[in-house]
């Protein structure tokens, strides 16, 4: 064979993989109107109740795909989403969802409240393997993981083909509910079920191509990298102004440059960007805008098992400079905390911070007896200048830290199996005062590693027992001394979000996209 | 009579090559730099100026600016330099240490060892190298120590099969059937017989090497799988340019390592270069072979010994 016809076959074999290649990555339609989404971190599973990692990415996912019961706003109010309305009933033990008769699956089937039910049912089943099951432990007949308990019905009710009634333990407002709970309820196809076991349910085919009643549908996917939907025009609250979702992974610094480039239209989660690239944003002809809310909360986690004595526990925290933290984090939208506690909730009982002492932090660590025990201190690796300002801080009063970055999931199982001694986690916030604290001090889930969890369970129990009012504020409060004379943890700031809109897409609620749900059907690509 | 090996030893042909001195007076320069400057300046890498604040712009106090946590980027410019150097040779050091000696025993016992030793390495150059380097960081931890060790570990095999390959020649060479038919020993004939052959171009390969053992960590440190907080590398200083304000508006922060690390890199292969040469038994100067009535260097021990003898 001469070099003519090698160079031929070659050029032959390239054209072809070009081919190939444009077919794999073909739209879904010829002319479609597609917004480029971009997302920092992979989902880890397409059944929203079999996610190994609850992350708020595979959460944005299940947004789009399945329906919830209402839409969070920023503020705290909520939005008719999979029902219409609701109101609370059996004197605050019960609410009762009137759901929209417009709903349907991606295959036609109508959403009925027998939908929901059978969906919470086969959730509870202790012998499906459901992932984030807890979720349920709100409700009647369930245990603390929340699965069913044996010979007791699970407080889940059809009363209607669309009137939905959820029974709790403890008597919950309707609004308490959605604000706690909304983002990790979906309704599943049952109707496409009902011959699986429950144990066989995250073994079904159905996952690979998802069939839910969001407003978006499953098109294709490539695992951990892409995943193209399209629009659901047939959504009940209306039909996204768009025909495809084309959704991307990429590293969190590319989003924004890929933003400016025009390769995407909009990145999750709310567009967010840091203050520091704020004027890169708007030199590209971005506009910023601010959040309504805190999104975030920041917090050191700390083994209480190796760092068992609260006086050094104390003294950790008043090592740290909370408000440089702060600004190294957050370029001043940030406010310090000593508590989980948004100021705007109801029952906001005072900050409990305690000021930067190091002095004071090396009294205490005298009067403790620490002998220069070097604690592993975990992070991300996006938080390695804010753990080396930490481990600056600490060392200044005497505390010995060595910092270890790991990925989100490592560093939360090794809070949880006792591997490290600290962690720095960020959550999203909700204005109820036990957002946090009620399900971090639990038997199944006691990731500070707390010997003897009565104390706080007892005061946690106060204040869902208190009316509201000034008696739950109380109860708040003597919940919090407790937790600043232990710090099993420690709060650190609520962080404002800043979000750069984009100029391909509008209707999008920014601020409410922190709160895990992204109101895709008031989406329009310009 | 023998062409000479080329104007005195080797010390003074590498002397000769203005390039590869130029290399190793830049980094003569360079390690002099690291260990002395920290000390005599009194750079304190790992502080925060809270007077400064974070991201300062370059000033006197603070002359290529601070980091995102208030840090003097010039003091962990310095710093970082002492890790990446360190790396970059210890690394190359482990690779040269597992890389020869396994080279010379494929290439000289050939049969088992030779199969073993180099399927071996054909294993192990079929993996991406950043992705291989990547997957054993994750497993055994990022301290500056396990990165010398696994980049140093995987690159065993570039040394290893330039040495088998010369071996493969040099073990053919008549002299080498002589001090066998002397009854030389293996190791004998291996350490003073066959090394001394092959070892030239591996002078080159190990100061590629380095550079590409501190490349190896600044692209670990890149990808945020490198040194850790709060140790600083060059590696992980250009690591901010992948925030878009960074790259764009500071450009202090990250072209003073990107610069380092060029250089380093360049000086390394001059020097290299010029080992390689200086080093090399057979090397010809390019004015032509010198006649000297000194003895070949290939010439073994064992027969030099029978000449002297008669």
């Amino acid at each position: 064979m001469n070099v003519k016809k090698i160079a031929a076959l070659f050029l032959a074999l390239a054209l072809g993989l070009s081919g190939c290649a444009q077919t794999g990555g073909e739209s879904a339609s010829e002319e479609a109107v597609v917004v480029r989404y971009g997302i920092s971190n992979a989902w880890d599973s397409l059944m929203p109740y079999n996610s190994p990692s609850g992350s708020n990415y595979s959460r944005m996912i299940y947004d789009k795909l399945y329906d919830r019961l209402a839409f969070v706003h920023a503020d705290g109010t909520l939005s008719p989403r999979g029902a219409k309305s609701w109101e609370s009933a059996d004197e605050g033990y019960s609410v009762r969802f009137y759901l929209n008769e417009e709903a349907r699956f991606h295959d036609g089937e109508p959403v009925t409240a027998q939908s929901w039910a059978d969906t919470i049912r086969r959730m509870t089943d202790p012998d499906c393997p459901t992932l984030g099951r807890s979720a349920f432990a709100v409700l009647s007949g369930t245990d603390a993981g929340g699965a069913a308990l044996p010979g007791q019905e699970v407080g889940v009710e059809a009363e209607d083909a669309y009137v939905l009634k959820l029974t709790f333990k403890d008597p919950t407002t309707p609004e308490d509910f959605l604000l706690d709970k909304n983002r990790e309820y979906y309704v599943l196809p049952t109707h496409l079920m009902e011959d699986v076991a429950p144990e066989d349910t995250m073994d079904m085919d159905l996952w690979a191509a998802p069939v839910g009643s969001g407003p978006c549908k499953f098109f294709s996917e490539v695992m951990g990298s892409s995943l193209v939907l399209t629009a659901n025009k047939d959504y009940h609250l209306g039909a996204p102004g768009f025909d495809q979702l084309d959704i991307a992974v990429m590293d969190k610094n590319s989003l924004l440059t890929a933003l400016i480039a025009g390769d995407l239209d909009y990145y999750a989660i709310g567009g967010s960007i840091t203050a520091n690239d704020v004027p890169t944003a708007e030199a590209a002809g971005f506009q910023v805008e601010e959040g309504t809310a805190p999104n975030t909360f920041f917090e050191l986690m700390l083994n209480n098992e190796t760092i068992s004595d609260a006086r050094i526990r104390r003294a950790i925290e008043l090592s740290l400079d909370k408000e440089l933290l702060c600004e190294q984090s957050t370029q001043g939208y940030g406010t310090v905390t000593g508590t989980s506690v948004l100021p705007t909730c109801s029952s906001y009982a005072g900050d409990f911070n305690s000021a930067y002492d190091p002095a004071e932090a090396r009294a205490l660590l005298e009067e403790a007896g620490y002998e220069g025990t070097t604690y592993r201190l975990a992070c991300t690796s996006n938080r390695q200048g804010l753990a080396a300002l930490m481990q600056q801080q600490m060392g200044e009063a005497g505390i010995s830290v060595a910092v270890e970055t790991v990925d989100s999931t490592t560093m939360f199982a090794g809070m949880a199996d006792g591997t490290y001694d600290m962690g720095i986690a960020s959550h999203t916030p909700s204005a109820l005062p036990l957002w946090f604290l009620e399900s971090r001090f639990t038997e199944d889930n006691n990731i500070f590693r707390v010997e003897d969890l009565t104390g706080y369970e007892t005061r946690i129990a106060a204040v869902k027992e208190a009316d509201a009012g000034e008696a739950r504020t109380q109860a708040v409060a003597e919940l919090e001394a407790y937790l600043a004379q232990e710090r099993p943890f420690i709060p650190l700031w609520f962080g404002m979000g800043l979000h750069v809109r984009s100029n391909t897409v509008s209707g999008i609620d920014y601020p409410s996209a922190s709160f895990s749900n992204e109101n895709v059907w008031e989406w329009v690509k310009n | 009579m023998r062409a000479r090996q080329g104007g005195g030893g080797p010390w003074a042909r590498f002397r000769k090559d203005r390039r590869a001195m130029a290399g190793l007076c830049f980094l003569a320069l360079e390690v002099l730099l690291v260990v002395l400057l920290p000390p005599l300046l009194g750079l304190e890498p790992n502080v925060t100026d809270r007077a400064a604040g974070f991201w300062a712009a370059p000033s006197r106090a603070h002359w290529l600016g601070t980091d995102d946590v208030g840090r003097d980027l010039f003091a962990r410019l310095i710093c970082g330099g002492r890790i990446s150097l360190l790396v970059g040779f210890a690394a190359a050091g482990i690779s040269v240490a597992l890389g020869v000696p396994l080279g010379l025993l494929a290439g000289y016992r050939r049969g088992g060892w030779e199969y073993g030793i180099m399927r071996c390495a054909d294993v192990f150059q079929s993996f991406p190298t950043t992705v291989l380097v990547l997957c054993l960081v994750a497993l055994v931890g990022s301290s500056v120590w396990n990165i010398i060790l696994v980049i140093g570990v995987l690159g065993w095999t570039s040394i290893a099969r330039l040495v088998y390959a010369n071996t493969l020649s040099v073990a053919e060479q008549e002299y080498i059937l002589a001090v066998k038919a002397l009854g030389g020993s293996t190791a004998t004939i291996l350490r003073r017989n066959v090394l001394p052959n092959v070892i030239s171009p591996v002078w080159a390969a190990l100061a590629q090497r380095v550079g590409r053992a501190i490349l190896s960590e600044s692209s670990l440190s890149f990808l945020g799988m490198g040194i850790r907080t709060p140790q600083a590398s060059w590696g992980n200083i250009v690591q901010y340019a992948t925030n878009v304000t960074v790259f764009a508006d500071r450009p202090w922060v990250w072209v003073p390592p990107s610069l380092c690390i060029v250089a380093t890199v360049f000086a390394l292969l001059f020097v290299g270069d010029g080992l390689r040469d200086a080093m090399d038994p057979k090397y010809i100067p390019a004015a032509g072979p010198e006649e000297d009535r000194a003895v070949y260097r290939d010439t073994p021990e064992e027969i030099r010994h029978i000449i002297r003898g008669r």
